[in-house]
């Protein structure tokens, strides 16, 4: 209990105020634990919160930061065995732009078809090449593979079984990348000539 | 008595809530990403071989011409 004698005057309303409330078995029992957790509450959003956000980010930026480094320095290593194996292939790569030109280029698929249609002894009945994207982005190519585009091409040619399988296999083996996609062979009852139809495609990088 | 103990229970919950808070804004700063872009572009694999069966027929066809 409060001894009132011994407390000021000016402070005594608050004494007799606050005293029934101190008194409270409830409070008293309370108090301590309803302060803690709000006191707890209190620093965990305004002093802990932030220091826990400071260490995870700085954590995660080390092994963030870690890992970088080693795919960069295994791509430093890649790219010195890349180098060697391109100045190994280096003087193919003239070859490599008539296979497979950064261009649909068809004029040199025609003139492999004409040639090896001479020296063959075959007929080119007809040619066709379908949607050449010549300039511009005007027409979008079929992509075969990644950065790979394709033109597609009909074929007739007529001549004698030998000289027509000759010419398709010389097609095939052209430099300029040729795959025969359908051939259809037809063979008149009173003739050694027979007529092939074929469909294929020709292959270019999209750049 | 549970209106007696009404204080009680907006600590604990609030105690709750600021464990929450924390929680979620640890997870979030964890999760975001601290590289950038063009470093990410730049460390990605690259596969140093090239197809030598293919220069290997490349080359026949160029003899064979």
């Amino acid at each position: 209990m409060i001894d009132f004698k011994t407390i000021p005057e000016r402070y005594r309303r608050y004494y007799t105020y606050l005293e029934p409330v101190i008194a409270d078995p409830l409070v008293r029992g309370y108090f301590g634990l309803v302060a803690s957790f709000l006191l707890i509450a209190f620093f965990l959003v305004f002093a802990l919160s932030p220091t826990i956000d400071t260490i995870l980010a700085l954590r995660k930026k080390i092994a963030d930061q870690r890992a970088t480094v080693t795919a960069l320095d295994t791509k430093i290593s890649n790219l010195i065995i890349a180098q060697e194996n391109y100045s190994q292939v280096e003087s193919l790569i003239p070859i490599l732009e008539t296979a497979l030109p950064g261009v649909p280029a068809p004029q040199v698929a025609i003139s492999q078809i004409v040639e090896f249609a001479s020296s063959s002894g075959v007929v080119v009945t007809a040619a066709q090449f379908k949607s050449v994207p010549l300039v511009g982005d005007l027409a979008t190519p079929p992509t075969v593979a990644e950065g790979l585009s394709s033109l597609a091409f009909s074929l007739a040619v007529t001549g004698t079984r030998d000289a027509v399988t000759r010419y398709l296999k010389e097609l095939e083996q052209a430099l300029r990348f040729i795959r025969f996609t359908n051939v259809t062979f037809s063979a008149a009852a009173d003739s050694s000539q027979i007529s092939v139809d074929a469909a294929g495609l020709t292959y270019y990088y999209v750049r | 008595m549970t209106k007696d103990r009404g204080w009680l229970y907006l600590a604990i919950l609030t105690l709750v809530v600021a464990l929450t808070w924390v929680a979620v804004s640890a997870i979030i700063r964890f999760r975001q990403p601290t590289v950038p872009k063009d470093i990410e572009k730049a460390a990605a694999p690259l596969d140093p071989n090239l197809d030598a069966a293919f220069f290997t027929r490349l080359q026949e066809k160029a003899a064979a011409r």
